[in-house]
């Protein structure tokens, strides 16, 4: 899989927190001060699957990506309610 | 030596309680039932096998199998994990490494590794209280080709080759792969399950038939179990581990609010001895 730029963005939206917050707040501002391309921008800000698909995210990274791009629905995708009832 | 002396396959993902249904609760309930038989073997050190899900790795890793020689693991802390730390065990990482490399088996060590989901969840199942040593060993099922089921095989069998040849006097290791089952992720068929496919890769395993699996290539995989499905490699290495020996299954359930098929497995394991 050819890494492209796209796919640093991605990894950094993990990698630095503080980078993530800023994106989750102004996900157009992040990207209109990032080095992408205005294509990449337009289907990253975008952020549904089949845009991803069009930008050529690997598979995988589009979940990680979409969960920062969407924090609405990794609040779904959460383990905090069963730390409580472990045995 | 020190011996394999349990042997686990597992889902590693839970989404938000309540919205998997009956269903997700006896999911969580069977992933807990993994870690009371787990954490009843007395063991020594955990080594757990996952994919990584592009936390660490970029799109372009090319290592086929990782191993984290940290001394101490600080999770990453997605699916809002908590960040309190496990212990490691630097010197097994690095003799797994090392040894695996001896096998023809090539295990890269991964410096700077933060377990995810795919660690921590198995985990805290395991040892809530996080004093276990855990080794997480990692596999790219993201990289084009992923490795082969057959290789991951292999791993398992140089793993136990390594606890038993190299490893300190009494050392009790449980193996747990991690992840599966079918499910299919940022492609057009995210949402389709085939418990066909985990019946299959469940039969095999506690039939102590592995073979069946190993024979499978990435395209059967791919097209059946779907991407996720490559992390059934993670199982064999756990398989292989155990000397291909059967076992029971734990719990399985399709879970669609969840698009993935989920099931546990404990394979007998004849401690200090193939099976």
């Amino acid at each position: 899989m050819r890494r492209g730029a796209f796919h640093d963005f991605a990894h950094r939206l993990w990698q630095e927190p503080d980078l993530r917050a800023a994106f989750a707040s102004d996900p157009a501002g992040v990207l209109e001060a990032s080095a992408l391309s205005e294509e990449e921008k337009r289907l990253l800000l975008d952020g549904s699957f089949p845009a991803l698909a069009e930008l050529g995210m690997h598979p995988l990274v589009q979940m990680p990506y979409s969960l920062a791009r969407n924090p609405q629905v990794a609040d779904q995708i959460s383990f905090r309610d069963y730390l409580d009832h472990l045995d | 030596m020190g011996s394999i002396v349990g042997a686990f396959g597992t889902a590693h993902i839970l989404m938000k309680r309540g919205t998997g249904g009956d269903a997700g609760e006896r999911v969580f309930a069977g992933m807990k039932e993994i870690g009371r038989r787990a954490r009843a073997l007395r063991p020594d050190l955990l080594v757990i096998v996952s994919s990584d899900h592009f936390y660490n790795y970029h799109a372009d890793e090319a290592a086929g199998f990782a191993v984290s020689p940290a001394a101490i693991h600080v999770p990453f802390g997605d699916m809002q994990l908590p960040r309190d730390s496990f212990p490691g065990d630097s010197g097994f990482a690095r003799g797994l490494a090392a040894h695996a490399g001896r096998q023809h088996v090539d295990v890269k060590l991964l410096d700077g590794y933060r377990p995810d989901h795919g660690v921590v969840i198995p985990a805290l199942m395991a040892d809530k209280t996080r004093s276990i040593p855990i080794v997480p060993l990692i596999s790219n099922t993201g990289r084009t080709p992923p490795p082969a089921f057959a290789e991951a095989w292999r791993l398992g069998v140089a793993l136990r080759d390594y606890v038993e040849q190299a490893t300190p006097p009494d050392l009790r290791v449980v193996v747990i792969g991690t992840g599966g089952l079918s499910h299919w992720l940022g492609v057009e068929q995210m949402g389709r399950i085939n418990p066909d496919f985990d019946a299959a890769v469940l039969d095999a395993l506690t039939s102590g038939r592995p073979d069946d699996l190993t024979a499978w290539d990435e395209a059967r995989i791919v097209s059946e179990g779907g991407n996720g499905g490559l992390e059934v490699m993670n199982w064999l290495v756990m398989a292989g581990a155990a000397g291909g020996s059967g076992g029971e299954r734990v719990y399985y359930e399709a879970v669609p609010e969840w698009i993935t098929g989920m099931g546990g497995v404990e394979l007998f394991v004849n401690e200090g001895g193939m099976c």
